[in-house]
């Protein structure tokens, strides 16, 4: 089997443009902070590109060579807790009543310290079907065994693309409905097209249909980088709307 | 008398106990929170910190058992005593650095995921 296959191809891709990403928010993140200003939308989103960064990295080394701790990774980062992180940046900008964002944060920080060791140390995995340059989508149900961290799955997923998705398109109906901020408005349909692909990716995963997955994460991490740059250079593009309530800050403001 | 044994019984005990606590705060948070729209008062926080400390003993016997060479039934109950250890003081955390007030939703929060923690670690340590 020829070991450059296009998930091979597209998760160099993913990673490049997840850790380029994760950088250019980190570094606004880290910005803001030095001025005093309070951004953890932005550091849940750094979180969430950089284990996005993660998963497809472990890709790339898992079509070379076996190891059960990159596979480990490739599960945690990719599987199970990338999407709530990447959401929980939307549930910051959303949730502004209490102390409700950061209690959803904690609960996900506790759900990741504990699914990580779990993953990396204590779930037995079966290598024998694994060959170089094999897609782990191919796989997985294979090397892993049902239940065990594997239950965390849905729970996570549903968690994350309700959050990214549902949250960029509020945000989007909002502003159009307001007519206020239109690229802004793009921007977040586009994170919303960029959440829906990977989930779409991973739920044909679960039909055995594992060649639109690699495609999927690739395509949605760009369309939610397109996204985040239309949002981050909006100017005040807004129409005069004298009775114009206050918005949300929105996505990725 | 033997080691082992006796921390294997308290380990038992204190799991046992923190569940009823864990239930009794959270129903405490619960009313103070939702029924009296009321702030954390000084006492619960000091109960929440007891809570706390017990879960930190109750750890480091399940350490000193696992030392001694005592092992769970599953190993997935060390996660869930990691993640015993760490669900309350993430949430007071958050409490004691809100700014925004009345903040008895975290301990809502973290009750609810202790009893929650709790109830898997003892699932997946006895035999």
């Amino acid at each position: 089997m020829p070991l450059i296959t296009l998930p091979l191809i597209f998760s160099l891709i993913t990673t490049v443009i997840s850790i380029v990403f994760a950088v250019m928010v980190l570094s606004r993140w880290r910005s803001a902070l030095k001025e005093g200003k309070q951004r953890p939308h932005l550091r849940a989103w750094g979180i969430g590109l950089i284990l996005y960064a993660i998963g497809a990295f472990s890709q790339v080394v898992l079509t070379f060579t076996w190891s059960p701790i990159f596979f480990g990774l490739w599960y945690w980062a990719g599987a199970l807790v990338v999407a709530p992180w990447l959401g929980q940046g939307t549930v910051y900008l959303l949730v502004r009543r209490g102390n409700i964002a950061r209690n959803i944060e904690m609960a996900l920080l506790l759900v990741s310290i504990m699914t990580l060791p779990w993953t990396l140390f204590l779930t037995k995995m079966d290598p024998t079907a694994w060959h170089a340059g094999i897609d782990m989508n191919e796989i997985v149900k294979l090397v892993l065994q049902k239940g065990g961290v594997r239950a965390f799955v849905p729970v996570m997923n549903v968690w994350g693309t309700l959050e990214l998705v549902g949250g960029a398109i509020y945000s989007a109906v909002l502003f159009n409905r307001k007519q206020v901020l239109r690229s802004r408005m793009i921007g977040n349909w586009l994170i919303a097209a960029g959440g829906l692909l990977p989930a779409l990716g991973g739920a044909l995963v679960a039909v055995n249909l594992t060649a639109f997955n690699y495609l999927g994460i690739m395509v949605g991490v760009f369309l939610i980088f397109l996204g985040y740059l239309q949002t981050a250079n909006a100017t005040d593009d807004a129409r005069p709307a004298p009775q114009r309530r206050a918005a949300p800050e929105t996505v990725s403001s | 008398m033997d080691l082992l044994p006796t921390l294997l019984t308290i380990h038992y005990w204190i799991s046992r106990i923190g569940i009823i606590v864990g239930l009794v705060m959270l129903v405490l948070a619960l009313y103070i929170g939702l029924v009296r729209h009321g702030d954390v008062t000084k006492w619960f926080r000091r109960g929440t910190y007891a809570v706390t400390a017990f879960i930190g003993i109750e750890f480091l016997i399940g350490v000193t058992m696992y030392a001694m060479g005592a092992r769970p039934h599953e190993d997935v109950h060390i996660i869930y005593g990691f993640g015993a250890l760490l669900s309350l003081p993430f949430f007071i955390f958050v409490e004691t650095t809100a700014r925004k007030r009345p903040a008895m939703g975290s301990y809502m929060w973290a009750f609810a995921l202790m009893v929650a923690i709790f109830m898997r670690s003892i699932m997946t340590g006895a035999a």
